[in-house]
């Protein structure tokens, strides 16, 4: 049976389109849209599978990266499922329409995301739709940021501090790094082709933060602050994006980061915690410094494996 | 239905009541994300999804907007040009929302394909390359204007359909049928017709990307209700016909999609822009023209719904 949810939301007020300002506009954003437009991949199309050398890897190898590229794929699905919410937030609140077109292309861009990780895993053996062990699902399965978007309490530029310049950061800073490290050449335009779409991704987040931030006041930048705080530490501390992350030292876990062990030695796309610990170290130290141009002061992260960032 | 419609004044022929809809209440699936299923699995989806990738294009370099003369028109021309260009975005507008709504409402929905999310990613990148070349078209006669003078006409417009798509309580089969096909199949009607009315290159590019992707953003709608009519009951076809009506009566005869079939007064200035339009070879048909093609357009979709065993009543306006 399916289940409801009758939580308020923003679509409780009636639409109010009118009037529809476009003179108040982010240049950089609208920017970003007329170059995601310009540079338009196909996954099918653009990665040659053909030159997929399956037979240079072990079945261990293939079964692996099955895992590892169907994880991803759940992610970048995630994104589809969840972050077009933010377009209606966009709409109701009558925001900037650069954000509203470029996120547009945003969300075709995750689904693209989405395919080309389906397509790697198939090209490894086959999609796996589901984790295996149904205990991993939690550390996967959402980033709740459907919920956020729809819920009038929450500010948008906490979601969008949240989502874009802590999570996207991160995803950006995951894909740039399997590009560089990853040595089979269809794994690694796989990881090139999300990467490069990541980069606007960020930028929109960084440039619309920029515009709103010296209209908020220190209550909203508090909101911006536990909003990040909790996406770092509960979604991202959580193995969201890297798998070594995870906190439960459950079955599940450790057959996941042994996946990516068995796919990161093969090159096929993953990575491992000895050689991504200082990058996602980075990664939270530089948010945390770039927010702070913001006035925000996030807290220090505690993580068993990463020790306190 | 979770909406109940509220119908005002008794309209004349080719009018349309002004209707109120009070706002229910959010009521939202809860999504189960597991299994994630990303294998195509309905090949017409797939293909439509696969065809709509190859299809985009660029608002800024595939449009020759050196071509557009706005300044060599005389006022009244740029006068009308600007309204109409900016009334189209009025009702493009929705789509930022509608779009997003619905591709969230397949992601709520249990053991849906994938093709047509998919699809709706790229169907709304299109659109939003259509709100930004209608912005680009009203600011270049004159500069966008943001809002119908009428306060009604406004009203008419706050269709409040990201609300509804999302709501439990609305079929999303019968969503799809009404509002991805039919609504966006006399939408492409409208677009395609307006381009026959066109005495520049500008302009005419801009209306061909737009109604050719209307037309496929339409079949998409069709090709989805087709691979899921087989499992329709009776009360799945009388949810449908509901919707169908309501998307008629409010949507296609209200003057949401063109002025010319709004109530008098509503929308009298867009009305006025769009025969002048029509005259100049702006861009517009005209509403002579549009009421011809809208009507043979509902008569063609009668017929076609009745392969689907759905009977549509007749619209005293078409």
């Amino acid at each position: 049976m399916p289940q409801f949810s009758t939580a308020d939301t923003i679509l409780d007020a009636p639409e109010d389109r009118f009037p529809i300002d476009l003179s108040h506009s982010i240049n950089s954003v609208r920017d970003l849209f007329y170059a995601a437009a310009k540079n338009q991949w196909d996954p099918r199309k653009d990665i040659p599978w053909d030159k997929f050398e399956k037979s240079k890897y072990t079945e261990e190898q293939l079964w692996a990266a099955r895992n590892a590229w169907s994880r991803r794929a759940w992610l970048e699905y995630g994104a589809i499922s969840e972050s077009p919410a933010i377009q209606i937030r966009f709409a109701r609140e009558s925001r900037e329409m650069d954000l509203g077109l470029f996120f547009t292309i945003r969300s075709q861009e995750e689904a693209r995301h989405s395919e080309v990780c389906y397509l790697m895993a198939e090209a490894c053996g086959g999609y796996i739709d589901a984790p295996p062990l149904r205990e991993y699902e939690g550390n996967v399965v959402t980033h709740g940021v459907r919920k956020m978007a729809l819920d009038p309490e929450c500010l948008l530029e906490a979601l969008i501090a949240a989502l874009v310049c802590a999570a996207e950061e991160v995803a950006f800073d995951v894909f740039k790094h399997l590009s560089e490290i990853t040595t089979d050449p269809i794994a690694r335009a796989c990881s090139r082709g999300i990467t490069r779409d990541e980069v606007r991704h960020c930028a929109f987040g960084w440039y619309y933060m920029a515009k709103r931030v010296p209209q908020l006041n220190p209550a909203d930048l508090k909101q911006i602050e536990d909003a990040v705080a909790v996406m770092i530490q509960n979604v991202e501390m959580n193995g969201y994006h890297s798998s070594w992350l995870a906190q439960d030292d459950s079955e599940a876990t450790r057959a996941d980061v042994e996946c990516d062990r068995i796919t990161y030695e093969a090159g096929l796309g993953s990575t491992v915690e000895e050689v991504e610990k200082p990058i996602f170290i980075a990664s939270v130290q530089r948010i945390r410094k770039q927010m702070r141009a913001w006035g925000c002061e996030l807290p220090l992260f505690h993580h068993p494996r990463t020790g306190t960032i | 239905m979770n909406c109940h419609c509220s119908i005002t004044p008794v309209p004349g022929l080719f009018e349309t009541p002004v209707k109120t809809m009070p706002q229910t209440h959010s009521k939202m699936l809860i999504e189960r994300r597991f299994p994630v299923r990303l294998r195509p699995q309905v090949a017409s989806l797939a293909g439509a999804y696969h065809k709509e990738k190859s299809a985009h294009w660029n608002p800024i370099s595939d449009i020759p907007w050196d071509l557009l003369g706005a300044d060599d028109l005389e006022q009244q021309g740029r006068d009308a040009a600007r309204l109409m260009w900016s009334r189209r975005l009025w009702t493009a507008y929705g789509y930022l929302s509608e779009t997003p709504a619905t591709l969230i409402r397949l992601c709520l929905e249990l053991d849906r394909p994938i093709s047509p999310k998919f699809f709706l990613t790229v169907r709304n990148t299109q659109e939003a390359c259509h709100i930004d070349v209608m912005q680009k078209m009203a600011d270049a006669y004159g500069g966008y204007l943001s809002k119908p003078e009428a306060p009604a006409y406004a009203a008419l417009l706050n269709l409040d359909l990201s609300q509804r798509v999302l709501h439990a309580d609305t079929p999303v089969d019968a969503y799809i049928l009404a509002h991805c096909a039919i609504k966006i199949g006399a939408e492409a009607v409208l677009y395609t017709l307006d381009n026959t009315a066109v005495k520049n290159d500008a302009v005419t590019a801009a209306l061909s990307l737009i109604s050719g992707d209307k037309r496929r953003h339409a079949a998409f709608g069709w090709d989805f209700v087709t691979d899921r009519i087989h499992a329709w009951n009776d009360a799945d076809r009388a949810a449908a016909t509901a919707e169908i009506v309501r998307v008629v009566d409010e949507i296609i005869l209200s003057g949401y999609l063109t002025p010319f079939f709004a109530a008098d007064g509503i929308a009298d200035q867009e009305k006025a822009a769009e025969e002048h339009a029509a005259a100049a070879g702006l861009g517009s048909a005209g509403g002579a023209r549009q009421r011809r093609a809208l009507a043979h357009y509902l008569s063609e979709t009668r017929e076609r719904l009745q392969g689907l065993s759905i009977d549509l009543p007749e619209f005293a306006a078409a």
